[in-house]
């Protein structure tokens, strides 16, 4: 036992020596590429910028609970189970880029020397500068003026003083996203491979970069010297940058609105499903692939009744607000016919209740009784008898006509639907959301991970609205309402007349085309209207009843869910988090955090 | 059983080695409060909580710390018993008043440090009258320092102390944005606010804004009344 420990020691005496070959740890790693193998190869560049992309600071179709943006305004409220007692307190959406933007700046630094020919030299350097746009205007939008990084900061030991950035002023991080876009733009060609950005693209971004800032101009005040907001004089500026990147695009003539289907709703439906490259409403969007890079759309937001395997569903539940933000096709105000609750509007068909409404509605909501992947989506609250409300908690309990009884053995008579209401996770407001939602996929599929529909982060109908703002902004009612009017006939709904068209019905055409689309929260954040919206307010819902007497629906309006919310006027700019402060003395936070 | 041995002994050594010291500063046990006071009202000035304001602390060889914000609290104190002896900056500051000078602060185990700030409006002559099913509020806005527009004036009702712009169950609210302010100014306001329960004790507030960067209300003192 002895002699075979001292040998092994032994042996481990002199390996030690011999395994100590002076370049042993400098190996390279056979599963990576170095950025010298990375630059000197046309195909690992291209393949690299995958990787850029990726880290692109998207509200898309991976959010959950409170973390979908819907959710935190008037379009949505999750289910009972992940409701959070209010909307963000300005920590909830945080994005503090600057890992990410290193990597693309080391990239613009480095691809100028790369061993490529000059076109695909142009072209990526126009995406690396749409990135880096991106990630910026991603924090701009958030905590209003941030640091300026172009170029990649190195530590010598020595040097963290000159590391260490104060923030720039809002108008400053916009002005250089604008130039950022403007040499995209000019470097980018017309059209380029699936999933990768256009002359388009880079243009479109710079069109709602604008209106971003032309509305922070307008309606907030400036504060901290300037690093929060910017002049009031300045609006026009950006209003009229942002009109002239949007007409860009529109003359170019590259992109029109989707019209596939000549069923208006099943079009609209399937605008944000069609996977294919000829969509032509698409300028830039994230694609994903089965099973290697997917999400868990479907997962979290199909109805109870039809849920996948891993159990969620019901987290986002339209509000009775946003429906009736929906007009009905004729232009009339989208306010539902329920009646009141003496006098209600009886439906033998409750479906009956949206007839006429317009088209985007149905394709954007699921509503009580509606069919979704062959399903019926029974949404009821209750039933009256004689008058008498009767309620139950789930959807397990049955109704007997004939004793006018709760009798789960003898009744034949659902008292809920199965999609609600009742229970911790079917939707608490009487809606389900349904846009972006894949009826192609089998129910066995639709688990954590399973979905893999393209997320549109920008969409030509986002253009023509962004230019319609900025043309009513400044005045410009004819272009508005051309626009607006163009947005209206694809949904297929009566179009507006001059005298129509004012601020308010520009932002409304917006808010209707664009929901779940998480642009809501963003768009009353930057009218700064959400602090007049949301001040102790309650979501809305609509309960179904079935009236045994009538054999008939009848509906009424209610609040939804547990908590009023309120929108705190410090979140019209985000927390920066203390963290970094404490890192950098000279970044100053911003106020009431 | 050597080498055993050997690792016992190692690792008893790294374990005692290893908690050899102990931290031995001194816990903070400096104590700053104190209250700012209207210049119009002569009293508190009455805010909300969260965010009514705040006072930041900036201390003394702290170059590269972050200020210490203390919250303010919805009567007008603040205190934070929590901080190290030494001397402060002091700032009172994001609040419905006009900004005000540093002042240098050595803070002791109990330190008092009162302020007298300029509100952009006060709320004053306040009458509350309770009847059956509903309140009135008779009031009127004052201001000694031209600021922002007058946009806004709200009686705000809670079942609950803390009554303010977003804690309320029944409210009044009217935008003044398209009247001038000396108009504002010069007349008396009666708001009733209707749909209270009977023989319930309800909290009473009038809450008056200017077009103010960081939208801070200016508030009256909570009135508490019972309904017939």
């Amino acid at each position: 036992m002895k002699v075979k420990i001292y040998f092994l020691l032994a042996a481990l005496w002199i390996s030690c020596f011999i395994a100590c070959k002076k370049d042993r740890l400098d190996i390279l790693p056979i599963d990576n590429f170095t950025a010298d193998q990375v630059f000197s190869s046309e195909a690992l560049l291209t393949a690299y910028m995958a990787s850029l992309y990726n880290a692109l600071p998207m509200e898309d179709l991976n959010t959950y609970g409170n973390g979908a943006l819907a959710n935190n305004t008037d379009e949505a409220i999750t289910a009972f189970q992940d409701q959070q007692n209010n909307i963000g307190d300005g920590t909830w959406t945080q994005y503090w880029g600057y890992n990410n933007i290193r990597n693309v700046n080391e990239f613009i630094a480095k691809l100028p020397a790369a061993k490529a020919n000059e076109n695909l030299i142009k072209t990526l350097s126009g995406e690396a500068k749409f990135i880096r746009a991106f990630h910026y205007f991603a924090m701009v939008k958030r905590y209003g003026g941030v640091p300026i990084i172009t170029k990649v900061q190195q530590y010598d030991g020595n040097n963290i003083g000159e590391l260490q950035a104060a923030r720039n002023t809002e108008k400053e991080v916009y002005d250089f996203i604008a130039t950022d876009l403007d040499e995209a733009a000019a470097a980018l060609p017309e059209t380029n491979a699936k999933g990768r950005v256009t002359k388009n693209a880079a243009l479109a971004l710079k069109s709602r970069a604008m209106l971003y800032a032309a509305s922070s101009a307008k309606y907030g005040s400036v504060l901290l010297n300037g690093i929060l907001g910017i002049p009031a004089t300045e609006a026009g500026k950006y209003w009229k940058a942002s009109f002239d990147a949007a007409s860009a695009i529109i003359n170019s003539g590259g992109h029109s609105l989707y019209q596939k289907n000549p069923s208006k709703e099943a079009n609209f439906q399937q605008l944000f499903l069609d996977k294919g490259k000829d969509n032509p409403e698409v300028i830039f969007a994230k694609y994903y692939l089965f099973p290697d890079k997917t999400h868990s759309y479907d997962t979290r937001y199909l109805p109870f009744a039809i849920r996948g395997p891993s159990g969620y569903s019901s987290r986002m539940c339209p509000t009775l607000d946003l429906v009736e933000q929906y007009e009905y096709i004729d232009g009339s105000p989208g306010k539902l016919k329920i009646g009141t609750p003496s006098n209600p509007i009886f439906y033998t068909n409750p479906t009956d209740l949206f007839l006429n409404k317009d088209p985007r509605l149905l394709a954007s909501v699921i509503v009580p009784f509606a069919a979704f992947k062959g399903s019926i989506i029974d949404i009821q609250a209750g039933i009256y008898d004689r008058g008498i409300k009767i309620s139950a908690g789930d959807y397990g309990a049955f109704y007997n006509t004939t004793t006018h009884k709760l009798d789960n053995i003898g009744g034949t008579l659902p008292v809920v639907g199965k999609n609600g209401f009742g229970g911790t996770e079917k939707t608490q407001t009487g809606f389900l959301v349904r846009k972006y939602l894949d009826p192609a996929l089998p129910q066995a599929q639709a688990y954590s991970g399973g979905s893999s529909q393209p997320w549109i982060e920008i969409r030509y109908a986002e253009v023509l609205l962004n230019y319609a703002e900025a043309a009513i902004e400044l005045q410009n009612v004819p272009e508005a309402k051309a626009k607006i009017n163009m947005i209206r006939s694809r949904a297929g709904i009566v179009l507006l007349q001059d005298a129509d068209i004012n601020i308010e019905r520009v932002r409304k055409e917006r808010l209707v085309e664009l929901a779940f689309e998480s642009h809501r929260w963003w768009d009353y954040r930057r009218w700064r209207v959400s602090d007049k919206l949301f001040n102790n307010t309650w979501p809305t819902a609509l309960k179904p009843y079935y009236d045994v007497d009538k054999q008939a629906y009848r509906f009424e309006s209610t609040n939804a869910g547990r908590y009023a919310r309120t929108f705190n006027v410090r979140v019209y700019y985000e927390r920066i988090n203390p963290a970094e402060l404490a890192k950098d003395p000279k970044l100053v936070q911003n106020p009431n955090y | 059983m050597i080498v055993k041995n050997m690792i016992s002994v190692l690792s008893l050594i790294v374990v005692f080695q290893s908690c050899s010291k102990i931290d031995n500063y001194k816990a903070p046990d400096g104590n700053i409060y104190g209250k700012l006071v209207d210049k119009i009202t002569k009293e508190n000035i009455q805010t909300e909580q969260p965010n009514g304001y705040s006072v930041k602390l900036f201390e003394k060889g702290g170059k590269m710390n972050s200020p210490i914000v203390v919250p303010g609290k919805p009567d007008g104190t603040f205190e934070n018993a929590f901080i190290f002896q030494n001397e402060y900056m002091v700032l009172p500051t994001e609040g419905a008043f006009f900004p005000v000078d540093t002042v240098k602060v050595q803070v002791g185990s109990h330190t008092e440090v009162n302020f007298e700030v300029m509100p952009f409006l006060a709320v004053t002559n306040v009458t509350i009258t309770p009847s059956a099913g509903k309140v009135t509020a008779n009031y009127t806005i004052a201001r000694s320092q031209v600021g922002d527009k007058i946009v806004e004036r709200k009686t705000l009702v809670s079942r609950v102390p803390t009554v303010n712009n977003s804690v309320n169950d029944f409210r009044s609210q009217t935008d003044l944005a398209g009247k001038p302010d000396l108009d504002i100014l010069a007349a008396p306001y009666s708001d009733v606010v209707t749909g209270l329960n009977a023989g319930t004790k309800y909290y009473v507030r009038i809450a008056v804004r200017t077009n103010n960067g960081l939208k801070k209300y200016n508030y009256s003192k909570v009135f508490t009344v019972a309904i017939p």
